[in-house]
């Protein structure tokens, strides 16, 4: 356990928070996403946890603008009208802000404290920004001009000091942001009307970020004489922000002023959703509004940001430059290209899906009365033409290959026979990979970026070390699902974690669509109830956020969910691999019906293969 | 204000010396405090030790009346100890009441020993704070006891995190750099996936652990055991192996980690495993205040109490908790 002396290898090393800007633009790979990002909009980015957000939004500050080197980056550059103000937050500042005053003063002197913490916080990211935006003139009028402006910035934000230079005006907000922690220390030795009066009287607890930055960016579009400049105000992880300033902020996402752009980051699922949404699309006048979905119901819309990401690890990592099937193969669940060159049809009788249907077949009685009932004959699959034989074929292609591979024997009555070994290239393949990964940028750096690094490229990767590392990653996964609570569900008589639930579903996905009869429509997601009870919701939503369940929206761009009642979702596929079912989302039931023969606990209820 | 207690300053001020069982059992101390919970492993220290104190509290948690609970009551109430059952909402207030009342009795330095083998890590965090409040008015001296238990193998199934979050409200920290990553600082228990859990869920930027080293060696193996998948997320530089018997050389490498990392990092302390390493973390925390934070991650209610036997080692480490160099509201506004 202690051999090691090799940096962290996991998921944590790879967040974007712990990056400087130039570090991120480093490596960073656009996507179609990121050019809607650039535009002169609104913006609202969604996504669970390592899906690139902060990644995305830390990209528009300058400093990463001007470090960055792509293909793209020039063009991309130019596109960018707005200077970007990064305010990122995280679980700890979340709590500290909330623990301002020691939880001993009065809540609404408590609600004061964090909306000036957060107001402080602010502002000190914005003085961040226009220091490196605007550097110190050297020509004597210039600097003088400079300073005025700093100086009449710093009275507007009430600094005891007037500021000489913007890196001065952001030391000065960290000065405050101290100022302010003694400040509530100290509330407590106050009566509750001495410290109400002395809340009232202290101005700079009151300020409003919206203001005070409308009036820096009168002053400082003045002095670069670009009245229009654009800035954009980048807020990340949102729903760390303690609720009563995520409040505040809403409110003031209201504002009309042209030349302020917010562009937030938000997990996939907040009860505030609506509000932000609402809020953002009152403030377009002029300005449009774009939703930004990071996560993807369907594995296609994924594949090619995953090829991209492919390529550029490659490059990362000094590593000779390949297409992503020749270093990884191709997918168990495709049809092979050697089917292709054989005959002109993958349906051909000796093509890989003709052997799999031939093989099924025969071990499977269901599926055999199956293609009799259809009138289909595995070995004259390729002269199928028209009606609906050729989509039920089509359709039965990924089902067949999962239940071939899977399955030892199925008795008329459904009764199934698992193979005790699996065969390792199940899951395997590039396509597969990038199924697995979600399109989540931290996901694909730690099991594609890890293989690469093991491996290398310049010879094909084993199917084993593949699956090796898709169980490293995947055990890490359900390690943190695990640590999520869930309310009792059934007969269960204490509360569990929501991978237990999660399991549940995915036992009951596994008995669609491999240990029972062959249905060519099994499940594979579900529709969350109207009458779910509240502490499960809320335990399903931490799920999604995490990335365990994915939100299968309907066509509406900002179909984005403000609740989870009546929506539908599917596992996640890093999950799917656990549970040994198809990478695709399948037909969908309530929740309720899998949940509602939920086993005794003592009862082993662990999905074990 | 809510409650009478005088409050915590922005400066408080704590010094930690190395201690033992000799000097606690040579010292007459003003106030005794036990705890008493489930683990029989609460009364092992007063029932053991012939330790003097003029005022002798046992404080029961009153959600854990199970396993030696009944058998600690009887001991602590035969033996002089004044009972007081109550929520840990309600702790450091009763603590101040007792202590305030006892410091006002007495001139010079107050006294304390503290049994915090069968403590939540909340109540000792409430002990720290009433210590520096009372250091408003004189020096407090604090001996923390801790009897280690005896081995018991890990728990077998991984639970979930019900909380997560700052100990209380006073070890949150503050930052004025709050975009600085965390560097989070785990002390590691035998709970599996629980330290992969609070990484996952703080997200931190540098990882370090304090793995512990006890006289029984199959604790460090079940250590390390359940804690497999984390082994790849530190480096072998980052893990400092700690032993139960030398609280105060702990004391001393956690706080020289903690100058090193606050300059570039926002620290979290995160202490599961054994008590000692939790007060050795909010002594820390006092010492380096307000830039370092002491979070409890635990699974809450859902999960089933497992008893502690004392193996019969007693380790102890001291806090000198002096007037504090506060501040003037007036310098505000």
């Amino acid at each position: 356990m202690v051999d090691k002396d090799q940096a962290p290898t996991l998921f944590p090393s790879f967040n974007a928070r712990n990056l400087s800007a130039a570090d991120v633009a480093r490596t960073f790979v656009p996507s179609e996403n990121f050019e809607k990002l650039c535009g002169q909009s609104h913006s609202l980015i969604v996504g669970p946890r390592g899906s690139g957000k902060t990644t995305l939004l830390k990209m528009l500050q300058q400093a990463a603008l001007d470090a960055w080197k792509h293909l793209d980056a020039e063009r991309i550059r130019q596109s960018v009208r707005f200077t970007g103000v990064y305010i990122p937050t995280d679980v700890n500042w979340d709590k500290q802000i909330a623990a301002l005053g020691l939880g001993r003063v009065d809540e609404k002197i408590r609600d004061c404290l964090s909306v000036a913490a957060f107001t402080t916080h602010v502002l000190r990211s914005f003085a961040q920004s226009i220091d490196e935006a605007i550097p110190v003139p050297t020509e004597q009028d210039a600097l003088k001009r400079y300073s005025e402006a700093v100086t009449r910035i710093s009275d507007e934000w009430q600094l005891d000091r007037p500021a000489r230079s913007f890196q001065s005006l952001r030391y000065c907000m960290r000065s405050r942001l101290n100022d302010l922690h003694r400040f509530a220390g100290q509330l407590q030795f106050a009566s509750k009307e001495e410290a109400n009066a002395l809340v009232a009287r202290t101005g700079w607890l009151h300020q409003n970020f919206l203001e005070l930055s409308s009036f820096a960016i009168d002053v400082v579009n003045d002095l670069v004489g670009n009245p229009g400049k654009m800035w954009a105000f980048l807020f990340d992880e949102l729903e760390l922000v303690p609720a009563n300033v995520r409040e505040h902020l809403i409110a003031c996402l209201r504002s009309t002023d042209q030349r302020i752009l917010f562009k937030l980051s938000l997990v996939p699922y907040t009860d505030e959703m609506s509000q932000f949404v609402d809020s953002m699309q009152s403030a377009t006048s002029g300005n449009d509004f774009v939703a930004i979905r990071l996560y993807y119901p369907k594995k296609e819309d994924a594949s090619s940001f995953c090829r991209h990401l492919w390529h550029a690890t490659l490059a990362e990592l000094g590593q000779p430059d390949k297409e992503p099937e020749a270093v990884l193969g191709e997918s168990y669940f495709q049809s092979s290209s050697d089917d292709w060159s054989k005959t002109t049809s993958a349906y051909g009788s000796d093509s890989r899906i003709a052997e799999r249907f031939n093989s099924l077949a025969q071990k499977d009685v269901t599926f055999a009365n199956f293609l009799k009932n259809h009138d289909i004959d595995p070995s004259d699959m390729q002269s199928l033409d028209g009606g609906e034989r050729p989509k039920v074929v089509r359709k039965a292609v990924s089902l067949v290959a999962l239940r071939d591979a899977l399955l030892r024997s199925v008795d008329e009555r459904g009764n199934a026979k698992l193979k005790s070994k699996v065969k390792p290239e199940l899951y395997t393949g590039a396509e597969t990979l990038f199924a697995i990964v979600e399109g989540n940028p931290r996901w694909f750096k730690g099991l594609l970026g890890e293989l690469v690094k093991k491996h290398g490229s310049k010879r094909k990767i084993d199917v084993k070390e593949q699956l090796q590392q898709i169980e490293i990653v995947s055990k890490r996964f359900r390690a943190l699902l695990r640590t999520i609570p869930c309310p009792k569900i059934g007969r269960q008589s204490s509360q569990r974690g929501i991978l237990l639930t999660l399991d549940q579903v995915g036992k009951a996905f596994h008995t669609s669509q491999v240990a029972g009869p062959f249905s060519l429509d099994p499940i594979g997601s579900f529709t969350i109830p109207n009458d779910v009870p509240a502490d499960l919701l809320e335990s399903l939503g931490r799920a999604v956020n995490a990335g365990g369940l994915i939100h299968m929206p309907g066509e509406d761009p900002v179909d984005l969910l403000s609740t989870l009642r009546t929506k539908r979702f599917r596992l996640s596929y890093l999950l799917a691999v656990h549970y040994k079912i198809l990478l695709r989302a399948e037909r969908d039931v309530s929740l309720n019906g899998l949940l509602e023969n939920v086993p005794d606990e003592n009862k082993p209820t662990l999905f074990d293969f | 204000m809510k409650t009478s207690l005088h409050s915590l300053t922005s400066d408080p001020c704590c010094k930690v010396h190395p201690s033992s069982l000799e000097q606690v059992q040579s010292t007459a101390f003003d106030a005794l405090i036990a705890s008493i919970g489930f683990e029989n492993r609460a009364r092992y220290f007063c029932e053991n030790h012939r330790i003097h104190g003029t005022k002798k509290i046992a404080y029961a948690f009153t959600d854990r009346n199970k396993i030696g609970f009944e058998k600690n009551v009887a001991f602590f109430d035969s033996n002089g100890f004044t009972i007081d059952s109550l929520e840990s909402i309600d702790f450091p207030i009763r603590l101040y009441q007792e202590l305030d009342s006892v410091s006002s009795a007495k001139e010079g330095e107050l006294r304390i020993c503290i049994d915090i083998s069968s403590m939540s890590r909340t109540r000792m965090a409430s002990v720290v704070e009433v210590a520096l409040m009372c250091a408003s008015k004189r020096t407090v001296i604090v001996d923390f006891v801790y009897c280690v238990a005896t081995y018991s193998p890990p728990p077998t199934e991984p639970t979930f995190i019900e909380t997560a979050g700052p100990v209380t409200p006073f070890f949150a920290g503050w930052t004025t750099r709050p975009e600085a990553p965390t560097c989070a600082i785990f002390g590691v228990g035998y709970e599996p996936d629980r330290v992969i859990g609070a990484i996952e869920y703080l997200e931190p930027g540098p990882i370090r652990a304090f793995v512990p080293v006890g006289t029984d060696p199959r604790f460090l193996e079940a250590v390390v055991d359940v804690n497999q998948p984390l082994w790849d997320e530190i480096s072998r530089d980052h893990q400092t192996f700690y032993k139960l018997s030398e609280p105060f050389n702990t004391f001393v490498r956690l706080e020289s980690l903690l100058y090193s990392v606050k300059q570039e990092y926002r620290p979290i302390l995160v202490p599961f495993g054994p008590k000692i390493f939790t007060i050795i973390c909010l002594l820390s925390a006092v010492s380096h205040y307000p830039s370092v934070a002491v979070w409890r991650v635990s699974g809450g209610a859902g999960i089933d109490p497992v008893d502690c036997e004392a193996s019969g080692e007693v380790h102890v480490i001291r806090a000198v908790f002096d007037k504090p160099k506060g501040n003037d509201l007036a310098s505000f506004g």
